[in-house]
């Protein structure tokens, strides 16, 4: 191995294990050293690399997951239902309340995600601040005002979700009213606006603007309507 | 005997969904960290290396079942990420303006870890032309070896060499270069 051929072998991989590589260094003081040196720029390379990760991202990596493989059984679970509104229709009961869970309204999604979802995000404990909040945003063209977002305090969780194959944003925030979760789903996903929905676990306030709908979901039994009106007064939409 | 069979596959079926969620979790647990580090010095953003990050784990889920030696998870998972990468481009692009907003926060986020040293390293990591700058994190980042590196960029594995060497010489010459510059990286 001549000194050109050596060189270039270890500025490719300085960790090789080559045998041929590994004797040329061992047999000659000057390589031995210059090894040395590239290993130690290599190790400050990877120190420099070593970049904090998310926190919680494998949790939210499952959970996504999670909720997208519900959404897919559901889908299969459609031809079953087909079949039962038929039967149902049959004997003449109301056909409404079946389809009650296939009902296409931004509520109905809001408060499936939240069921789904729940374990992990009661456990939630980020702190986004509003600037990581708004980067999210920006993807649906809107922002929360600089000064007025500050009085919704930070966000201790922030994820894109899924609503039925839309890309959404699910923020959680810690009111003093107790947790509050807030939605946001492009307008142009076509969902049917429901102002107040609610089930026996949540209770949700819907407000629409030009580019999105967003939903405040709260506990039952929380007042949610002092914070879906901070939402409401914060958001601001590109134009 | 009919609902006896329907029963019994439902079972399997069940049983199969159960050994794919752990499968996954397992795959999320042991790569997840590598990925995202590797997404973020691919696109130098947070937040678009979490989405694609995101985005990659999503399609591993979906198409787990095409990956059939455990050894090969990562540098699939590597695969699928510089697929959705690629992907970004063709999709509409993501507000510009936020990014911005974002750098602001990445910068902060480092400036309390990193030393003068490594934030360097990192500007001159960014520097390099991507075709020298994705071998080396894959390499220093993801362990791979030369052969392993030239299965997932599709190139020969002396084009591969070339490269590494490359990306280091340039690195090492511009940081000597910075060096007689250090004084004036004081903000």
């Amino acid at each position: 191995m001549d000194d050109l051929e050596f060189r270039r072998a270890v500025f490719a991989d300085p960790s090789s294990k080559d045998d041929r590589l590994q004797q040329a260094a061992a047999s000659d003081p000057t390589r031995q050293s210059f090894l040395n040196d590239m290993r130690q720029f290599d190790d400050s390379l990877s120190e420099a690399l070593k970049v904090d990760v998310p926190e919680n991202l494998a949790e939210r990596l499952i959970l996504r997951q999670t909720l997208e493989s519900h959404q897919q059984v559901r889908r299969r679970g459609r031809v079953h239902l087909a079949l039962a509104a038929s039967v149902a229709f049959a004997i003449g009961l109301t056909s409404n309340m079946l389809y009650s869970t296939d009902n296409n309204d931004i509520g109905t999604y809001s408060l499936a995600h939240l069921e789904h979802g729940i374990k992990h995000l009661y456990s939630a404990q980020e702190a986004n601040t509003l600037t990581q909040v708004n980067a999210k945003l920006a993807r649906f063209g809107g922002k929360f005002d600089p000064s007025l977002g500050q009085s919704l305090g930070n966000a201790v969780f922030s994820n894109y979700c899924d609503f039925n194959g839309i890309t959404s944003l699910h923020l959680i925030y810690d009111s003093p009213q107790g947790r509050v979760s807030v939605f946001v789903t492009p307008s142009d996903a076509n969902f049917d606006f429901v102002k107040d929905f609610g089930n026996e676990q949540f209770v949700g306030r819907g407000l629409t603007f030009d580019k999105a709908q967003v939903t405040v979901v709260g506990d039952k039994g929380q007042s949610i309507d002092g914070f879906a009106q901070k939402v409401e007064e914060s958001l601001t939409w590109e134009i | 005997m009919v609902f006896g069979g329907k029963k019994k596959d439902n079972v399997s079926v069940l049983s199969d969904m159960a050994n794919k969620q752990k499968r996954y979790e397992a795959l999320v647990k042991a790569y997840h960290g590598d990925i995202f580090r590797y997404a973020y010095w691919l696109v130098h953003d947070h937040a678009v290396a979490e989405d694609i990050v995101q985005e990659t784990f999503l399609r591993a889920w979906k198409s787990l079942d095409s990956l059939k030696e455990q050894a090969k998870a990562k540098s699939w998972l590597i695969t699928i990420l510089r697929r959705e990468n690629a992907r970004r481009f063709e999709r509409k692009q993501f507000n510009l303006v936020d990014i911005d907003d974002h750098q602001v926060v990445d910068d902060h986020a480092l400036s309390t870890e990193a030393t003068m040293e490594q934030k360097l390293i990192q500007r001159q990591i960014m520097k390099l032309a991507p075709e020298y700058r994705e071998p080396l994190l894959l390499q220093v980042v993801g362990g791979f070896s030369g052969e392993e590196i030239s299965d997932i960029l599709e190139l020969n594995k002396n084009t591969v060499m070339t490269r590494l060497f490359r990306a280091r010489n340039q690195l090492k010459d511009n940081l000597e270069s910075n060096d007689s510059v250090k004084g004036q990286y004081n903000g």
